[in-house]
């Protein structure tokens, strides 16, 4: 098996030059939409009275208000406490922290008999700027930067130095463990607050993190990168998020007993790995646990965070396109797939890599598989028109060739490989066309033209011996080839031989045209195989038969498939 | 190429002119092109039991008799041919112990009543036995190099060199034989 290649691997990316200053990364797209200057007009009291119609779904009795001063208390990001509140339409997170936390100053007031200009005093810090705001507890501001050049730029960064060429995107987000914890810690210490209250609360309509994240940096992608935003789209973004000072926070678990969490260690490749904690394990573990011992052992409310979150470089990937067409082999020197064995080559180059190394540049991808319908031997060569295949191209950064740049690249192969291969009909395909190639290996028949060395002199007699064959068929019985027989199960397989021609050349020489059934073994028939394909033609002769020569003249086989129709 | 060559295609014979030649002389040299032959002759006990083993490239070993096999020697007429039942069920199942190289493998009665025992004669498994020779028992006879061969043995040793170290190559054999003959 050879190694995987990745494109960067042998090309030279050119990364984006960052235009933007050192104070814009903080600064916030505004994916919904809006302008800076909107805001400054933005009527407070409409939207109020929108989001709580949202609020009041969740929080009846106007219960929620502590749940706004108890976050705000311990300096959590507004859109952190919008969650809490139960606020599902994420658009009204897209607002500036400003706008947000005057709606929430808001909140406050309506509930209770507070002055009207009275705002919560942790609103000021709130309102510093990035560096200098207090960490939230609850997403260690990555919600509070979901939709900042500082979130987004390792993925504007990774998708211009590809350029990748896409219109869609879909998005796979992994938050830090931390995550859990802290979130849970908060609910908890929120639940004390109302029972020193001698009142109630139930948080289970609290938006999960993820939901408004995933949201805000994918609007904020379809914004800077000029896609749409599609679930289903075959070129997905990767990212997975990280904090270190907390990711070990879900280890204090192992000392509540209530929890029932216990971590195994496992050998993995000689090393020791713990197990048991993913995410699952960790929210059911939690689930378990009464709030007393909670607090009594875990932190609540939690500790303050003094760095933020951080990413690992982020993944971007297409899935698999394929092409297909036909390829004739003129060479008796190169195989059908690269032919390596022990790191040795035993074929200078293969049709894999004359048509797959040109179609690579091509569609920009890490790497190719290549599938022919059958294949041929080293020495056997593929003529007529062409034996069809098709490449899976994996993790194009260019998915799609039109039908002319196509007709470019299959150009471009039979200019450069002309001694070696020809290809023709190359074509986009569909994942649900492949079928064909493999049904074609298994059924179709298959034209061939041999030379043949025959231990008699070839007489007109014996060219009539074989072409009493002309229109009948020979049904022939064949064990499992000795030189396949250490990778193939014996076996005997009766194959069909539909028609046989012969046409004399000179003293001990003929050649033969014969089509067959697929997956007959052809040298085999001619040779015998010592006696393993009976009858053979030596067997029919009366007489010792060798091929000295072999080419493939027709795959029956309609491909590539015209997707017009 | 043009397009009739590729429906139609023409051979150089002058390219096969040498191996015409060589196949001329001898009808059985094309098997020269898929094996590498080897011959073991059992010089410790007091017989000359002789067999060839052809090596296919994929190392497989393809067991016969040695054209200086007294059965061939002296073209005697086989009564039966019997393969060794526990080897014959244990084929092809994994995990097996290998054949030493004076494993029996199977037993050849004349018509004489003369008892050859054929062994594996490389350390490795019996894949496949020639069973076709139960119902022509002549065809050991008549076509000893082809068709009559006795069995393939996937050698264990995967170095060809040392799994036929106690092989002789066919040129050191035709000079031996020669003085047998």
């Amino acid at each position: 098996m050879m190694k995987k290649r990745f494109w960067e691997n042998d090309h030279e990316l050119i990364p984006p030059i960052r235009i933007y200053k050192e104070t814009d990364r903080w600064k916030r797209i505004r994916c919904d939409g809006d302008d800076d200057d909107d805001e400054i007009n933005e009527d407070i009291e409409a939207l109020y009275s929108n989001v709580m119609q949202h609020v009041m779904k969740n929080y009846v009795n106007l219960t929620h208000q502590t749940i706004v001063d108890t976050m705000l208390d311990i300096k959590c990001c507004a859109r952190c406490i919008f969650r809490f509140l139960g606020v599902r339409d994420y658009k009204y997170y897209a607002k500036s922290e400003e706008v947000l936390l005057k709606v929430l100053n808001r909140i406050r007031i309506s509930s209770s008999t507070l002055q009207e200009e009275t705002q919560h005093p942790s609103t000021n810090i709130l309102l510093f700027k990035t560096p200098d705001k207090p960490i939230c507890l609850t997403c260690f501001d990555l919600l509070y930067q979901a939709d900042t050049m500082d979130c987004l730029w390792p993925i504007i960064e990774n998708f211009n130095s590809h350029n990748f060429q896409v219109n869609t995107f879909s998005l796979s987000i992994s938050l830090p463990s931390g995550v859990i914890i802290n979130n849970h810690s908060v609910k908890v210490y929120i639940r004390q607050k109302y029972r020193e209250r001698n009142l109630s609360v139930d948080l289970s309509n609290v938006v999960d993190l993820k939901d408004p994240f995933k949201h805000l940096l994918g609007w904020s992608i379809e914004k800077e990168l000029d896609l749409k935003y599609n679930y289903q789209s075959p070129f997905n973004i990767s990212i997975e998020y990280y904090h270190e000072n907390t990711q070990q926070n879900h280890l204090i678990l192992t000392d509540i007993p209530s929890a029932e969490f216990k971590l195994k260690k496992i050998r993995m490749k000689g090393k020791a790995v713990w197990t048991g904690d993913s995410r699952h394990n960790i929210i059911a573990a939690l689930e378990k646990v009464p709030d007393s011992d909670f607090i009594s052992i875990g932190n609540c409310p939690p500790l303050e965070v003094k760095e933020r979150w951080k990413n690992y470089p982020p993944k971007l990937e297409h899935s698999a396109v394929y092409v297909g067409g036909r390829y004739t082999k003129l060479s008796r020197e190169i195989s059908q797939s690269p032919w390596i064995i022990n790191d040795v080559r035993l074929a200078k180059t293969s049709v894999s890599e004359c048509i797959g190394d040109i179609l690579r540049e091509k569609f920009r991808c890490d790497d190719y598989n290549f599938a022919g319908a059958g294949r041929e031997d080293v020495n056997v060569r593929m003529l007529g028109n062409g034996r069809p295949f098709y490449f899976e191209i994996i993790n194009p950064r260019k998915p799609f060739l039109s039908q002319q740049e196509l007709d470019d690249a299959q150009k471009e192969i039979n200019e450069i490989q002309k001694d070696l291969i020809q290809i023709n009909h190359l074509t986009m395909v569909s994942e649900r066309d492949l079928a064909i190639i493999k049904e074609g290996e298994e059924t179709k028949r298959k034209t061939y033209s041999a030379l043949i060395w025959i231990s008699k002199i070839v007489t007109p007699e014996i060219i009539d011996k074989i072409n009493e064959y002309q229109n009948k068929e020979l049904t022939i019985k064949q064990q499992t080839p000795i030189r396949v027989l250490q990778r193939r199960a014996q076996m005997v397989r009766p194959k069909i031989i539909y028609s046989m021609k012969a046409e004399t050349l000179e003293n001990h020489f003929l050649t033969l045209q014969l089509q067959t059934e697929a997956g007959t073994y052809i040298k085999e028939f001619i040779h015998g195989d010592l006696g393993r394909t009976k009858p053979n033609l030596g067997d029919l002769l009366d007489c010792y038969a060798d091929i000295m020569a072999l080419d493939v003249l027709e795959v029956d086989l309609e491909w590539p498939p015209n997707n017009n129709n | 190429m043009n397009s009739e060559s590729l429906v139609n295609p023409k051979y150089d014979l002058s390219i096969y002119k040498n191996i015409s030649e060589k196949y001329e002389k001898n009808s059985l040299a094309y098997l020269e092109q898929y094996y590498t032959k080897n011959f073991l002759i059992d010089s410790n006990e007091n017989t000359t039991e002789e067999f060839y083993i052809y090596q296919a490239p994929n190392k497989l070993c393809v067991i016969g008799l040695a054209p200086t096999h007294p059965l061939l020697l002296q073209s005697q007429k086989v009564e039966s041919i019997k393969f060794d039942e526990k080897i014959f069920q244990l084929m092809n199942k994994k995990k097996q112990i290998p054949l030493s190289i004076k494993s029996e493998i199977c037993v050849i009665t004349t018509e004489e009543g003369k008892r050859y025992s054929i062994k594996a004669g490389v350390v490795g498994w019996v894949i496949d036995f020639n069973t076709r020779l139960e119902k022509h028992v002549d065809v050991l006879r008549q076509k000893p190099f082809t068709d009559g061969y006795i069995a393939i043995i996937k050698p264990k040793q995967d170095d060809s060199r040392k799994a036929l170290s106690h092989c002789i190559n066919e040129e050191k054999y035709n000079e031996i034989s020669k003085l047998i003959i």
